[in-house]
């Protein structure tokens, strides 16, 4: 099995924020210093949210120029898919076609895991960290009520679900009743 | 406000009692057996207005919202990844019946998005 095929969101979104930033922490080491990584690990040990983004940031950039364009591609749709709100991460077409010209030779299915790590933790530390929610899950937090400003993420609850169901069985009734009156 | 129509009402009472029923149990999580109870004895009785107020109490509870047509309109705004053509089907539905309809047809992937699947 390649790693392509092995990229599974469902596992990333049951890992907790501070395990995917340390997962994370790597992969600043590997495309950026062992310098960033130091900064990463004080600015969020300091709750400095901002300068987590910057360098998470910049590691992004930096495996966008060093990874095949199908696999960033590929990447980009598993997270889209999952987080349409990460749309703002991705870079514009122009960019795109640039990196599809330099690094269609480059890179490997390893770098899909790679790259939606880090997209996720881009998501996560620019929309959801300074929530101060570290030792909750991805997905509880992706799953949290909260404006962030340029987005909004809801929380469904289990009231929301029975509200459904509610929902679902007025409109059975509705429907009853059509049927009912109709006969 | 009124989920149920008092037009209506007597051949919703024959004609779903299970869904009454399903109702109740929602009633009785939400507002307490005894609540529920009224709710199925009303229908029984085909006692329109205490039925109502009890699923309008029942509403409340489940939105925080006390209007139910405000209530619906804040459900649709809670999945934008629908958006625009729920919130424009439930605000543009002139009646609560028809609120509740439009939300229902997207049943399945409101569904998914609250597991998480999309």
């Amino acid at each position: 099995m390649s790693y392509t095929q092995s990229f599974e969101v469902n596992f990333l979104k049951r890992m907790t924020i501070d395990s995917l930033i340390k997962k994370c922490r790597k992969y600043v080491e590997q495309y950026l210093s062992r310098n960033a990584a130091a900064r990463l690990d004080k600015a969020y040990k300091e709750l400095k949210f901002d300068e987590v983004r910057r360098i998470l940031e910049k590691t992004l950039k930096r495996i966008k120029i060093k990874i095949k364009i199908t696999e960033y591609q590929k990447a980009e749709k598993a997270v889209l898919d999952e987080f349409p709100d990460a749309e703002r991460l991705f870079a514009s077409s122009d960019n795109m076609k640039r990196s599809r010209n330099e690094n269609m030779e480059i890179g490997s299915g390893v770098e899909v895991v790679v790259i939606g790590v880090a997209i996720l933790v881009i998501v996560i530390a620019g929309a959801f960290i300074h929530l101060k929610l570290t030792n909750k899950t991805v997905g509880e937090v992706l799953s949290i009520g909260k404006d962030t400003g340029t987005k909004t993420f809801y929380c469904y609850t289990e009231k929301d679900r029975d509200l459904m169901t509610f929902i679902h069985e007025l409109s059975v009734i509705y429907d009853n009743i059509d049927q009912y009156l109709n006969n | 406000m009124e989920l149920l129509q008092p037009t209506s009402f007597a051949s919703a009472v024959a004609s779903s009692r299970e869904q009454l029923k399903n109702i109740s149990i929602i009633v009785s999580k939400y507002c307490g057996q005894a609540k529920a109870d009224s709710f199925l004895a009303a229908c029984d009785n085909l006692d329109f207005t205490t039925a109502n107020i009890i699923l309008d109490n029942t509403m409340k509870e489940l939105t925080g919202y006390d209007p139910v047509s405000i209530a619906l309109n804040a459900f649709a705004d809670k999945f934008p990844q629908l958006s625009p053509e729920l919130r424009n089907k439930v605000s543009s539905a002139l009646s609560e019946p028809e609120k509740v309809k439009a939300i229902d047809s997207h049943r399945e992937r409101i569904i998914n998005i609250m597991d998480g699947k999309c």
